[in-house]
């Protein structure tokens, strides 16, 4: 019955987004932005292990490349937008990076999103960006990086974090990696991961 | 395919599909909360809400920038709050809210002191683990906190509700009066652990079978422009 019931109201909000599916535009941020759909590679070292969009470190191992990550195709020029949501279903671990844009042309993660103890989110190497991404709950994430400019970070609306960029190769990434001061073990699922540019 | 889909809403609509979740499938006359969005400054947004529906026990704090969604958890606030800022918003960008109270009945309470290594139970001065208390259809049971290495905690208990949206653990600081919420755990689950923060480890720890009562109107406002 428990299962039934929500069987039918899952069939009734498919109807009911057949009759009138709404047209989605979520990018953060005014004017002229354009959706599409990099490439991207996974990447499973040490205790990462990858199912589709659930990123697992099955390990505390408090050392190594500990990696459960999704890496997107290289940008060097223009303004992008990445957006998703991620819900941490287990966390035992803490100091976990759950988004990069990284550097490829200076070989480093230019900016890393990690989350440790009690679901405060931080910038590795910086502050504290918000809290309140405790177990189970989601949080929408939206990053808009103009190369050569600034890359800025949006925690569930609200612009957070403001950083300058350099000119360069960059890349997103996302899922659960072990930062040099963090452990396993972890689960993150993420979800509506869409990218804009313009 | 139209009739079809009508069909389906039709049925979902007779068999009583709807967000307003009881526990045991009581009907309630509940209270909506009535929520208003204010643009404070062209990136601030400030909601006020009114009405206690019965039962609250904590209220549920969502937004969205389409009106249909994807609707996001902003907070869990204390029953008694009606107010919630939404600071340095995207620009020129559409924001809709709903408020929702939280329903459904916790379980024992059971005093967690970490970094002890052992299995911390219910206590026996709680009335409802003692059985003197009749609780509540679907309440969790038998809840345990199990130490885990570097201060992480592992919370059991046993599943007794039916629909349930989820399971909140709420830990209440020794030093503090009110409970938050901790985790937000899928339904039908058993089971939940955390790398506690220090206030996590001199705490009070229960477990709550969670259902949304009725939402809110939706508020809406649009932001102004920013200096991104």
């Amino acid at each position: 019955m428990k299962k039934r019931s929500r069987a039918l109201c899952a069939l009734a909000s498919v109807a009911g987004l057949m009759l009138s599916a709404p047209t989605a535009f979520a990018e953060v941020e005014p004017g002229g932005w354009t959706s599409y759909s990099p490439t991207f590679t996974v990447q499973q070292r040490g205790c990462g292990v990858v199912n589709n969009l659930t990123f697992q470190l099955t390990c505390s191992t408090g050392s190594g490349d500990q990696r459960a990550e999704r890496r997107y195709a290289t940008y060097s020029s223009g303004t992008r937008q990445f957006e998703g949501y991620f819900r941490i279903s287990s966390m035992a671990g803490t100091r976990i990076s759950l988004k990069q844009t990284f550097n490829e042309s200076a070989a480093g993660p230019f900016f890393m999103l990690a989350v440790e103890r009690g679901g405060r989110l931080y910038r590795v190497g910086g502050d504290t960006i918000a809290t309140g991404a405790t177990v189970g709950t989601t949080v929408r994430v939206n990053t808009v990086h103009v190369v050569g400019s600034a890359h800025r970070t949006y925690i569930n609306g609200s612009q957070r974090h403001s950083m300058s960029s350099p000119g360069g190769n960059f890349y997103d990434k996302f899922g659960s990696y072990r930062t040099d001061s963090g452990a396993g073990p972890i689960t993150t699922v993420w979800s509506d991961v869409r990218f804009w540019r313009k | 395919m139209i009739r079809t889909a009508t069909a389906i809403l039709l049925l979902a609509a007779l068999t009583g599909c709807s967000s307003t979740g009881q526990p045991g499938g009581s009907a309630q006359k509940a209270v909506k909360f009535e929520l208003t969005a204010s643009l404070i400054s062209p990136i601030d947004i400030t909601l006020d809400w009114s009405g206690t529906p019965a039962d609250v026990t904590s209220t549920i704090v969502e937004f969205a920038t389409e009106p249909e969604g994807r609707y996001t958890i902003l907070d869990f606030l204390p029953a008694g709050e009606h107010t919630y800022k939404h600071p340095d918003l995207m620009p020129k960008t559409p924001f809709y809210y709903r408020v929702t109270p939280v329903l459904g009945p916790a379980s024992a309470t059971v005093d967690v002191r970490l970094p002890a290594a052992t299995t911390f139970r219910a206590g026996t001065t709680d009335a409802a683990s003692r059985g003197s208390v009749k609780a509540a259809a679907g309440t969790p049971t038998n809840v345990t906190a199990k130490s885990l290495p570097d201060n992480g905690i592992r919370v059991t208990w046993t599943d007794n509700a039916t629909d349930e949206e989820g399971y909140l653990l709420e830990i209440k600081p020794h030093d503090k009066a009110e409970y938050r919420v901790a985790g937000f755990i899928d339904p039908d689950s058993t089971f939940t652990e955390l790398s506690t923060v220090p206030e996590e480890r001199n705490a009070t720890y229960r477990v709550r079978a969670f259902y949304r009562g009725q939402a809110s109107n939706l508020a809406h406002q649009t932001t102004g422009t920013g200096t991104p």
